[in-house]
């Protein structure tokens, strides 16, 4: 059947069983007229009629086969096209039959509605105008063929009281059945609306789950660097302390006996020193213990004062916030900070600043150094970090940059209103207590 | 007196202390409990510990620190931290900094350093790292607007030597002017910065050091009655 190839079943199928009604009628009527031809009156334009009305049979024909595939349009304009050639024709050579075609004429204007465009329903309103015009004119010819005049007297008011209430009630119920058919097309227009909504809100709840699972990757990550930050404190960096320690205890020792011995255990002292160093800003790096006590100003002011290019900022307004809003703000400004040392060249100036609203934390940080191109694809690969970074607290991430013109990257996290704690002036207080 | 709760390292440190012949170990404790019960027994000139000990190795050494101020007055307090943790060196140094310390333990096997350090506090002075000042003062003179730059070169470098505990002698001595020139110099800062020197060393350096690492616009007037 056609469903298999029609998507839309309801309309189509009912379109397919009017076409198929119609070239079922207009084969009926070509062997009708044939049994005409050969029992009541053998004539010319009886065969004629016959031929045009099986000529239109095909072009419907053809139409149900365009419709098969799916192109209901095409059936209609197949259905319109034969049904205005037939209503001209016959009306041509029996101008009694005139009712009758006149209501064929409006038939295609009708059965358009539900399946073209409002432009094409015009050009059918027009055809259907001009076809029952002409089946007026020529009716009003008044058998200029005599075919009339030949047939018996009873033929002409028979076709009419039989055939204009068959096609009277095939437009009207066409006309009623439209209202099915736009029925139809709104229900699957509410349906389809529905799995849309249904899909938005799904894709809401994956948004939501993913945004949780990130936060919950980038948690367990800074835990994960929180706790290898305590081993390399508590456990290597100790580990290399009691060596210095028992080191400067053989050098003492070695002082009074040997002092060129204890002259390179002074070396390997200092060796000593900058592996512990090194480990100390490893650890740092990993994450600040500044971050945990002091909060987002205190780690951030410390690792500025750790850059090897001078920067200028302003933190003053950040307050306490969430660990992870903190981390997150904190890793992004450094990230952008190393990057502007890094990539900015020589002498660029480099600016940071923090600005808290009541709803929203913005860190900033400009260079005015080289720049780069943001299209050029990969560079900075910092810059995927900070948006995930920030996007596990529902931030986001906007970097600015061309190249000569320097670069700003710029993050914002909407947090909760300020927690109301002042550690400086907490202190201060205290100071001012004591030293009452 | 020492607290560490590394036994290695606490039996490293109060041997090399020994050893210097300057200072004379009366315990050697492992958490913050056996520290507190140590003091009270043997009355200690000075505590030497660490920041973080059992039970919870977080601030075990300023906890000590703020309790004898309150329970032993004279008891001096050297605290060793494995990095700079300027907001615990504040909190030390809340309450007062006479007779306090807040170094890092890179410097445990700088026998000379410590000791110094430890007769320093013995004496009611007060002793900060040099790294700690450095970080502030730099963090400080970053900052947009930051009221270190009214400051001369000269007189950041005072500030520096300030904040570390240094009183006026060895100020001047160590950057070789007079003592009357380091006093002048330190009227000219204090009154730039819109802080009070009420003369007392102790307080200064916490004055300072609070000045120097405060992050938000509160405290840029005067500390202090």
């Amino acid at each position: 059947m056609g469903s298999a190839i029609l998507p839309r079943v309801g309309p189509d199928r009912r379109l397919a069983r009017l076409v198929g009604l119609d070239v079922a009628t207009t084969t009926a009527a070509t062997v009708m007229l044939l049994v005409v031809h050969h029992l009541v009156l053998t004539s010319g334009y009886v065969l004629v009629l016959a031929a045009m009305v099986a000529g239109a049979g095909t072009v419907m024909a053809a139409g149900y086969v365009a419709l098969r595939r799916g192109r209901a349009r095409a059936a209609v304009a197949h259905v319109a096209i034969a049904n205005y050639l037939i209503a001209l024709g016959a009306t041509a050579i029996a101008p009694f039959a005139m009712p009758v075609l006149l209501i064929a004429t409006l038939l295609p204007a009708v059965l358009a509605v539900p399946y073209v465009t409002r432009a094409e329903l015009r050009l059918y309103v027009l055809g259907s105008f001009v076809a029952a015009i002409g089946v007026a004119a020529l009716g009003s010819l008044q058998d200029v063929t005599g075919f009339s005049a030949a047939l018996p007297a009873w033929i002409a008011p028979g076709v009419v009281v039989l055939f204009t209430p068959f096609m009277a009630a095939m437009v009207a119920t066409i006309a009623l059945t439209n209202g099915t058919v736009l029925d139809d097309a709104v229900r699957l227009l509410v349906d389809t609306n529905r799995q849309l909504v249904d899909t938005q809100s799904t894709l809401a709840e994956n948004v939501d789950e993913l945004r949780t699972s990130r936060a919950r990757i980038v948690a367990a990550a800074d835990q994960e660097r929180r706790r290898i930050e305590r081993d390399l404190h508590d456990g290597s960096q100790q580990a290399l302390l009691n060596a210095a320690v028992r080191l400067a205890l053989i050098r003492e020792e070695a002082g009074e006996v040997d002092p060129a011995l204890a002259a390179s255990l002074g070396a390997v002292r200092d060796e000593l020193h900058q592996a512990i160093g090194q480990l100390r800003d490893l650890a740092h790096g990993l994450y600040p213990a500044a971050l945990v006590d002091g909060g987002l100003a205190a780690a951030l002011r410390h690792a500025v004062a750790r850059l090897p290019a001078a920067v200028t900022f302003d933190v003053r307004a950040a307050g306490r916030y969430p660990p992870e809003v903190e981390s997150a703000v904190y890793f992004c400004c450094t990230e952008a900070l190393h990057n502007a040392c890094k990539h900015g060249g020589a002498g660029a100036k480099i600016r940071l600043s923090v600005e808290a609203a009541d709803s929203e934390l913005t860190f900033e940080v400009d260079d005015d150094g080289r720049g780069f191109d943001p299209s050029r694809p990969g560079t900075g690969v910092g810059f995927p970090n900070m948006t995930d970074r920030l996007g596990a607290v529902a931030g986001r991430l906007e970097v600015t940059s061309s190249v000569g013109a320097g670069t700003r990257v710029r993050g914002i996290v909407p947090v909760e209103p300020l927690r109301s704690e002042e550690p400086a002036v907490v202190v201060r207080e205290r100071f001012a207590a004591a030293s009452v | 007196m020492l607290a560490e709760d590394n036994a290695f390292l606490r039996e490293g440190l109060s041997r090399l202390l020994a050893g210097s012949g300057r200072v004379e170990i009366l315990a050697a404790c492992g958490s913050l409990d056996e520290l507190l019960d140590a003091v009270e027994a043997k009355e200690p000139d000075v505590v030497l510990t660490d920041i973080r000990m059992p039970p919870t190795r977080t601030d075990e050494g300023v906890q000590a620190a703020n309790l004898l101020r309150r329970t032993h007055p004279r008891v001096g307090v050297l605290a060793l931290s494995q990095y700079l943790e300027p907001a615990l060196a504040l909190s030390l140094l809340s309450e007062g900094s006479s007779r306090r310390g807040y170094v890092l333990k890179d410097r445990a096997d700088d026998v000379d350093y410590l000791v110094d350090a430890i007769t320093a506090i013995a004496d009611g002075g007060s002793v900060v790292g040099d790294e700690v000042i450095d970080s502030l003062v730099l963090g400080q003179l970053r900052q947009v607007d930051s009221p270190l730059s009214v400051l001369s070169p000269r007189e950041l470098e005072i500030l520096r030597e300030v904040a570390t505990g240094q009183n006026n002698g060895a100020v001047a001595s160590t950057l070789a002017i007079s003592e009357h020139a380091v006093q002048k110099h330190i009227n000219s800062i204090f009154s730039k910065l819109g802080l009070v020197d009420d003369g007392e060393t102790h307080r200064r350096v916490a004055a300072v050091l609070l000045y120097l690492s405060n992050t938000g616009p509160m405290v840029t007037g005067p500390i202090g009655p």
